[in-house]
This record gives C-alpha cells, sequence and structure tokens, in this order.
C-alpha cells in the first residue's frame, strides 16, 4: 500500500510540474501578446517623455489606489499582505518615488514603475513592484482623474527627458560661415563607400601665430581644399589629411582704429598652400591624435596699378609680407578634462618676411628700400605655444584656447586667447584677443598694433 | 503518517498553484481585452473582413466562450466578421487570432420612412468573441481554433498582393524625426522654393487620384500665370510650354547686384526666361537636370524724377546711373552632383554722355556709373523636419559690379574725365526661411549681406482666392553701409519699399 501511495504521489508530482511547465509556458505566451499589441517603438525610449513623480503626498494617492485595486504584482503573481506593509511603510518614509514614461507618438503612459529612491538612474533598476507598461490598465486602476493629473505633470516631478544634442557630421553639404576661417563644403564622393573625399572652398583672414590676427591682416586667402577621412566619422577632427589651395585679396580693415602712417599693404598676387594631416600614427601606430600641419604664401606677381592700393597719386612707402612659413604639430585629446572637454596642446615656428616697399603710381614701379637686405635676413621668426581644452559633442562645443609666442629677432612677445563657443554646432562665435610685451618701441616695426581683438559670429549648417 | 501529511501538503499546493495559475491568466485577459477595447491609436493589430456567409467547418458555425454562451456566425449578406489578429511580433512566432468583431450594415437592412440613410452610424458594432474566449479556444478547443486559423491564413496567401489592413491609427511614416532636419538629395527643395518665391512659373505636379498603393501624379495645367508687383511683372501661358519646359517674359524695374531698390537703379528690364528640363520622364521633374535660363535686356530709363512720386518708395533719389546692357540669369539643379549653381551676368558699353543723374562739383557735375554686375553663387536648401513645413535655403558666393566717375564741365553732357573707381569682388550671401503652413505658404523672408550692406526682404500671404489667387503683402528694407564710410553714389541710412504682390496660376 505504501508503494503505491508512494507511486501516485510520483505521478501527482510530475504531473503537476509538467502541468506548471505548461502553465508557466502559456503565462509566458500571454505576456508576450500583450507586449505585442502596441507599435513597437523602442528604438526612441531614450528620447520618450520621461520623468520622476516625487510629490510624496501624490505618490501615497496613487500607491493607495494599488492597494484598493490590489493591482501590484511581483512577477505576475499577486503580492502578500506582508509585503504590502512593508513597502508601505517605504511610502510613509518617502524612500519610494515613480517612475512614469510617455509614449512616443501620442501623449498616452506607457510605463509607470515604483522604485526605490537608491535605484534612480541605475542601468537595470530593482522595481518594487511589476512595472505598468500599459496606460489603459493604468487609467483603470488609478480612475481617469489621478491618470490624467498625471499625464499632465500637475505636481511636483523630475524631468529626465533626454533632449539630444551631438555633432554629427553630414556629408551632403556643411556651410561653417565665420569671418575669420569660413569653409564651404559642396561636394563629396567616395572610393570605397568606407572613405570620403570633401571638395571646399575655404577662406583664411590672418593668422595669430605670426601676430597677423584676422582684421589687421588686409588680405583674404580664398581658395579650393581637399580633405580626406580614410573611415567617415561623426567628429570633423578625425580627418586623415587635407590639402588646401589658393591665393589672396585685399581686404578692407573694419573696426580696427587709426591704421599705422606706413601700413601693411597686399603687394602682389600669391599663392597659399597648406598641408595637414594625422601623420604621426605613419610613423608609430600609437602616436594617434597628433594634428601636423605645414602652410606658405608665396607672393610671385608684384601689383602695379595705384588702384591696387587706393588713392595714391604721388610715391608712397608701405610694408607687405609677400611670403610666410608655419609649421605646427598639435596633440589632440591629451587628457580628458570630462565636461569642460579633451585637454590639447601644440607649439610650432611661423616665419614671415616683411619688405619695406614705395609705389610710384607715375612708372607704375615697386621699388625695395631694403634692398641691400638679404632675403634670408627680411624673414623674422616667431616661436609659438597653443594650449587649451576643445570639446565636441553635447549642447554647447568649444575651443578655449591660450597662444603664447615669441619674436625672435625683434625680442618682444605676445599672449592671448582664442575663445570659441558654439551652442548645437549650429550658431556661436569667434573671439580672439592678443597683447604683446617686452617691446621695445625703437626697433618696432611702425605697421605693428600693440594689441589686438577680432571677432566672428559663426553659422554652421551641415547636413 | 508523515506521508498522507506528505501528500495533502503536495495536494495543497498543487491547488494553490493552478489557482495561482488562473489569476494570472485572468489579469492578462482582462489586460489585453481592455487595450484591445480601449486603445483607439497605437495598436499594431491587422485584419480581415469576411461578409455574407463564411465557409466554415460546420465544427466552428458555434464557438464556445469562457463565460458566456456559445457564439454562433450568423449568415446573411448584411453581416461582417472582422477577424482580428496579431503578426510579425517579436517574440510570437505565428500569427495570433485575438477577437472577432461582428459589423452589421444596417443602413441595407433599415430602409426607414424615407429611404434611410439618414445622419448617425450605419453599422452597429458588437465584439462578441473577445481575446479571453479565443485565447481559451486555442487552449481548450484547438480544433476549432486550428479552423478560425487556417481561415484567416489562406485569405492572407489568397491575397498576397493585397497585404490585411492594419488597425494602427498614427502614421509614424509622416512623423519621422530627424537630429538635425532633412536636406533633400534631389530637386525637391529646389521645386518646393521656386514654386514660393520666384517670379516665374514652374511646372507643379498635383494628386490626381488616391490608390491604394500610392498616388498618380498629374501636371496642373492653367492656361495663364501672372506674377505682378508695384515693382516687376512676370507672364506666361500655356502656348508658351513645350515639351522639355515652358517659357514666359518678364518686365521691372529691379536690380539684383548691386544693393539698390527697385527704382534706386535706373533701368527698366525686359527678361525672357526659358525653363528646360533634361530628364528620361517629363514628368520626373524630381530627378531632372532643370536650367533656368533668362535672357535680359535693359533699357536706361531716368527713374530719379518717378521716384518721388512713388508713394511705397522710402529712400533718397538715386545717384547711381545705369546704362544700357544686355545678360543673363542662370540656375542649374546639381550639375555633376554640385550644388544648385546659379550664375548671372550683366554687362553694358561705357556710355557716359547725358547721364539721369548727375552730382554738382563746384561749377562742373560729376556722375557714377555702373555697366558690369556679375554674381555667381551656389544654393544649399534644407527643411526643419520631412514635413517641410519651415524651409531654408542659402545662397554663398561672389559678387561683382563696377563703379566709373565721369566729370562734366559746366552743362556739357559729354564727359571730359573717366575714371574707374571700384571694381572688386565682393562676397554674397543669401539666406531665405519660407513657412509653409499645411502645404499652403504663408511667410516668406530673405537677409542678403553684400558689400558691407544688409537687406531684408519679407512678404507675409494676405489672401487667397480660389481658383489659385494669391496677394501678398511684401517689403524690402536696405541697411545703410556697415563698417565702412558711405560712398559718393550711394543713399543716406539706405532705404525700403512696401508692395503688395499678386500671383495667379502658380
Amino acid at each position: 500500500m505504501k508503494k503505491f501511495n508512494l507511486l501516485l504521489l510520483v505521478l501527482v508530482f510530475f504531473q503537476n510540474g509538467f502541468s506548471q511547465e505548461t502553465d508557466s509556458n502559456t503565462v509566458a505566451h500571454l505576456k508576450k501578446i500583450y507586449n505585442s499589441l502596441e507599435y513597437n517603438t523602442i528604438a526612441f525610449n531614450d528620447l520618450k517623455e520621461q520623468w520622476i513623480i516625487n510629490d510624496p503626498v501624490f505618490i501615497r494617492e496613487i500607491y493607495n489606489r494599488f492597494v484598493v485595486r490590489n493591482a501590484f504584482r511581483i512577477n505576475d503573481k499577486k503580492v502578500t499582505r506582508d509585503y504590502i506593509e512593508q513597502k508601505t511603510q517605504d511610502i510613509y518614509e518617502g524612500n519610494i518615488l515613480i517612475e512614469v514614461r510617455k509614449r512616443y507618438y501620442d501623449d498616452e503612459i506607457e510605463f509607470f514603475a515604483f522604485l526605490p529612491e537608491e535605484e534612480i538612474n541605475q542601468p537595470n533598476p530593482k522595481f518594487t513592484f511589476d512595472p505598468f507598461v500599459d496606460g489603459f490598465y493604468l487609467r483603470e486602476v488609478l480612475n481617469d482623474k489621478i491618470y490624467d493629473k498625471v499625464r499632465n505633470r500637475d505636481y511636483y516631478y523630475d524631468n529626465l527627458t533626454k533632449t539630444d544634442y551631438d555633432v554629427k557630421t553630414g556629408y551632403y553639404f556643411d556651410l561653417k560661415l565665420n569671418l575669420l576661417d569660413p569653409e564651404i563644403m559642396y561636394w563629396n564622393t567616395t572610393s570605397n563607400s568606407r572613405n570620403k573625399y570633401l571638395l571646399s572652398i575655404f577662406g583664411k583672414w590672418g593668422d595669430e601665430r605670426i601676430m597677423q590676427p584676422g582684421w589687421y591682416a588686409n588680405e583674404y586667402i580664398v581658395g579650393s581644399k581637399v580633405t580626406f577621412f580614410s573611415n567617415v566619422s561623426n567628429n570633423p577632427q578625425n580627418y586623415t589629411y587635407s590639402v588646401s589651395l589658393g591665393t589672396n585679396f585685399p581686404a578692407s580693415q573694419p573696426f580696427i582704429g587709426t591704421p599705422p602712417a606706413k601700413p601693411l599693404y597686399v603687394s602682389g598676387k600669391a599663392l597659399y598652400v597648406k598641408i595637414s594631416g594625422d601623420v604621426m600614427k605613419y610613423i608609430d601606430e600609437s602616436l594617434t591624435d597628433f594634428d601636423l600641419s605645414i602652410e606658405s604664401k608665396y607672393t610671385f606677381v608684384d601689383n602695379t596699378k595705384a588702384l591696387d592700393y587706393g588713392k595714391y597719386l604721388t610715391k608712397f612707402d608701405f610694408y607687405s609680407n609677400k611670403t610666410y612659413f608655419i609649421i605646427e604639430l598639435k596633440k589632440r585629446n591629451l587628457f580628458n578634462l570630462f565636461d569642460f572637454g579633451d585637454f590639447e596642446l601644440g607649439g610650432g615656428i611661423g616665419s614671415p618676411d616683411i619688405h619695406h616697399l614705395q609705389y610710384d603710381p607715375a612708372s607704375a614701379k615697386i621699388s625695395d628700400l631694403d634692398g641691400t637686405k638679404s632675403l634670408f635676413s627680411k624673414f623674422s621668426h616667431f616661436a609659438f605655444v597653443d594650449f587649451g581644452v576643445s570639446r565636441t559633442g553635447g549642447l554647447i562645443q568649444h575651443n578655449l584656447n591660450t597662444l603664447i609666442g615669441y619674436n625672435v629677432q625683434g625680442g618682444f612677445g605676445y599672449f592671448g586667447v582664442k575663445i570659441k563657443v558654439m551652442l548645437s554646432d549650429t550658431f556661436g562665435f569667434d573671439i580672439r584677443y592678443f597683447n604683446t610685451y617686452g617691446v621695445d618701441k625703437k626697433k618696432y616695426e611702425p605697421w605693428r598694433y600693440d594689441s589686438f581683438l577680432v571677432f566672428s559670429p559663426i553659422l554652421r549648417i551641415n547636413y | 503518517m508523515r506521508l498522507k501529511y506528505f501528500a495533502f501538503c503536495l495536494i495543497n499546493l498543487i491547488l494553490y498553484s493552478v489557482v495561482a495559475d488562473a489569476q494570472t491568466y485572468d489579469d492578462f485577459y482582462r489586460k489585453i481585452d481592455l487595450k484591445l477595447k480601449k486603445d483607439s491609436s497605437y495598436l499594431n493589430l491587422h485584419y480581415v473582413d469576411f461578409t455574407g456567409p463564411i465557409a466554415l467547418p460546420s465544427s466552428v458555425t458555434s464557438l464556445p466562450r469562457k463565460d458566456d454562451e456559445p457564439f454562433s456566425f450568423k449568415v446573411n449578406e448584411t453581416t461582417t466578421y472582422r477577424f482580428v489578429f496579431l503578426m510579425d511580433a517579436v517574440g510570437v512566432d505565428s500569427l495570433e487570432l485575438l477577437y472577432i468583431e461582428q459589423r452589421v450594415d444596417k443602413s441595407a437592412a433599415e430602409g426607414g420612412f424615407f429611404g434611410g440613410g439618414g445622419g448617425g452610424p450605419q453599422t452597429d458594432i458588437t465584439r462578441d468573441f473577445i481575446f479571453k474566449d479565443m485565447y481559451d479556444l486555442k487552449l481548450n478547443h484547438f480544433d476549432q481554433y486550428s479552423a478560425l486559423f487556417n481561415k484567416v491564413t489562406d485569405y492572407i496567401k489568397k491575397n498576397e498582393d493585397a497585404p490585411p489592413e492594419k488597425l494602427l491609427r498614427i502614421n509614424p511614416d509622416t512623423e519621422i524625426k530627424t537630429s538635425l532636419g532633412i536636406s533633400s538629395r534631389d530637386n525637391t527643395d529646389y521645386l518646393n522654393f521656386m514654386r514660393t518665391n520666384h517670379l516665374h512659373w514652374y511646372p507643379k505636379p498635383k494628386i490626381v487620384a488616391k490608390a491604394k498603393r500610392g498616388a498618380a501624379l498629374e501636371e496642373v495645367k492653367t492656361s495663364f500665370r501672372l506674377d505682378a508687383s508695384f515693382s516687376q511683372i512676370s507672364f506666361s501661358h500655356e502656348f508658351m510650354d513645350f515639351a522639355m519646359g515652358g517659357a514666359s517674359v518678364e518686365y521691372g524695374f529691379t536690380e539684383k547686384v548691386i544693393n539698390l531698390l527697385p527704382y534706386q537703379g535706373t533701368p527698366f528690364t525686359a527678361a525672357f526666361r526659358t525653363l528646360i528640363n533634361i530628364s528620361d520622364k517629363k514628368s520626373d521633374l524630381n530627378k531632372a537636370l532643370m536650367i533656368d535660363v533668362k535672357l535680359m535686356g535693359r533699357l536706361k530709363l531716368n527713374t530719379a524724377k518717378m521716384m518721388s512720386s512713388l508713394p511705397f518708395v522710402a529712400a533718397d533719389k538715386p545717384k547711381l546711373n545705369m546704362g544700357t546692357s544686355g545678360g543673363f540669369d542662370v540656375q542649374i539643379t546639381r550639375p555633376f552632383s554640385l550644388p544648385f549653381l546659379n550664375i548671372y551676368l550683366n554687362a553694358g558699353g561705357p556710355a557716359f554722355s547725358s547721364p539721369d543723374v548727375t552730382v554738382p562739383k563746384g561749377a562742373d557735375k560729376e556722375a557714377y556709373f555702373s555697366f558690369s554686375q556679375a554674381e555667381a553663387t551656389m544654393s544649399f536648401y534644407w527643411n526643419t523636419s520631412d514635413k517641410m513645413t519651415s524651409r531654408f535655403r542659402m545662397d554663398v558666393g561672389a559678387g561683382y559690379y563696377d563703379i566709373w566717375k565721369g566729370t562734366y564741365s559746366g552743362n556739357s553732357k559729354t564727359t571730359s574725365q573717366k575714371e574707374l573707381i571700384q571694381d572688386n569682388f565682393y562676397p554674397v550671401i543669401n539666406f531665405y526661411f519660407n513657412f509653409i503652413s499645411d502645404n499652403s505658404e504663408f511667410y516668406g523672408c530673405k537677409v542678403r549681406f553684400f558689400d558691407s550692406q544688409a537687406s531684408l526682404t519679407s512678404w507675409l500671404k494676405l489672401v487667397e482666392i480660389g481658383g489659385g489667387h494669391i496677394i501678398r503683402f511684401e517689403g524690402t528694407y536696405i541697411s545703410a553701409p556697415i563698417a565702412r564710410k558711405l560712398r559718393a553714389w550711394e543713399a543716406k541710412d539706405g532705404g525700403a519699399i512696401v508692395q503688395l504682390r499678386y500671383r495667379y496660376g502658380f
């Protein structure tokens, strides 16, 4: 008899075990159906309106509705009275908050969960009860009035809605309108669907590394630029190399007050070349984020028309920078300063020549007043260091840099700041201010200024 | 004894688990039925309708219901049975029948005294076989469920060309959001802009029939089109259309390059414009290479006297003479994948004699002339969203004009001295914004920066009358020079013009 009873129990046990497995499968299947009824917008979860209800009295009101309707579940099972009483204590102490999320395409609630305060912002929070994932059932539990109050947020809450701003580089066109260094990317192609060749028109007004910041340089360089990305990147700094070719045009100098008696003029047509790239990694693969640039301007034809110099009818003296070379090496992302950005450090040498010239409109001829000087002695050399922080992405992008330079021949130096701030990578401004130090007025060239302030608004349209 | 006690506990546990599972089932049944009943927008479900006698196995003519009498299909022509089901859901392997809705067409059955068909709903809808019944059918009467399942899947297979209808009422396809808006890769933005702003007519497709699968497009045919304001007018008629495009004419008092208001320059412009579409299909304008060419002739005209009697112009009298000249204005859509290109050139001979506007200089006079103007720009278009309610365009390029000074002794009308005083290129930026609500233009503006001056042109739609008549209020303001001195030939303090613009057939 005992054996028979034991056999019966074993049979009942296995039957029950099998039945439980079948039932749990059915429950799981029902749950899948329930969760699949809505149009799935899981890809937008982080962009949907979401918030935390902090109002302790309102939380009690909601909690009580759930208790009255016996709507709390854990793992789809009703909860025990003991557990409710235990969690009610947490409600008294204000330790339980409510996380709410709205649907993407309308105003209904799609997620509603009680959770302990310490679980907020945790990657996989432990909810106090099973979350509600259906606003219509929630409405039934809470009633229309409270449900609408939750939706309309007429109480104390913390907004967690993500507003997503980031730098995204589009390769269709890119208009960077900045008076000091504009660039218009208007054509692109690829050779293997992963890389990009971008063709741009660029402008360049002055160069602070040779102490001729925009506005104070009366020439504007305009040209064409090819930029190559070996891999398409969302960060425009991650280009592989770029080559720029351009020429110069005379530019007016707004906002700089009284010009010097013997100004710096454009004295001819020049060729401008710049090559830059992340080339150090070809020496050693670990040497990444180095930006090496070499650029030069060379004047190859002298201006001879009176109109090129303004309304002078008699002989006049002026200075001109016909040629310069600049070489700079910059290390980006040297170390991270959290939300402030990444630290970068660069340095280099800039060598402009200065010619003291005289123009005679009568003979349409330019003569060199420093004719006895050798070509090499007309060059002066600047050594400079440029460091600061750069932040890309986020709502605000910025470059905050300090530039310190020293003129070896003149025995004077200059220092200043370059501030470029962009909002959502669309609107912004560029301000640069420099001052000189150690200037010997007797030796200081008459065309040079003591301090420089240049700025420009920035508008960037990128698709 | 121990064994009996153990058996008692075990049986209790089994009974508890059965009750608990039943509660869980009921929970889900209730939630699902509630959602199916209440959610009117987000349900990603499909349905098929069977009207009239349904060919079903005899086993399913009557279906058991969990908490009610069995459900029977009615066999008549006015009753439709809607089978609602879930398909292609993540984690749900096969199609899942959810409920059956009975829809009785009352308009056919109840004629009424006046023939029926009055106001109000004409269909009685009842949901007699809910999810709870359907899922119970699947669990406990699988043969019957299977018969219904096969009925639906057979219908879907037989109608592969017409996938089952959806209950989804939100339209994610029209609410696509991107992080920065969109810029079309074809002529869409260009055509949208031109149709709203251009002085000349652009072909416009019109949806003539909404088929289930897409819409047929047909070009709008109007007999003539007119755009007229106080400063310029354009006109075209359908007889001027030709296979690859169309033509139109234009007259006006405007200047494109130099910062001058209408009438502030001194030319009268007449232009002949042709639009040429080069594409495989005439109707496929979005992919076509479009060349919009305007050939212009300008006549010297003394508008200085006219300006003082024009109440809608608030500006100083012109000081610049613009001679008789000819030129062209070309706009090309993305040749070789380049941006949209705009090239403008106007050139005339050095006609210094008998200037309309002179400036006294002691006993003598001086006159300023511009004989040549040019502008080349690239255009870029973008929208804030795919709804294209806020549309933007930016032109970036360079402009050129010359300024000559002629000196006249005493009352002489021939110059004693000529001098080229300005011969420069300047960067030019035009920024445009259009606001289009419900596909109807409402507001537009243009800001232009050229040669240290800004000009703002803005329009607002005042009236739209059926049949294609639109009246806009439009104004243009040109600023004084910024960050440079006023030149001898320039008017002080800029100026402004306000005008009404009438468009028909656009």
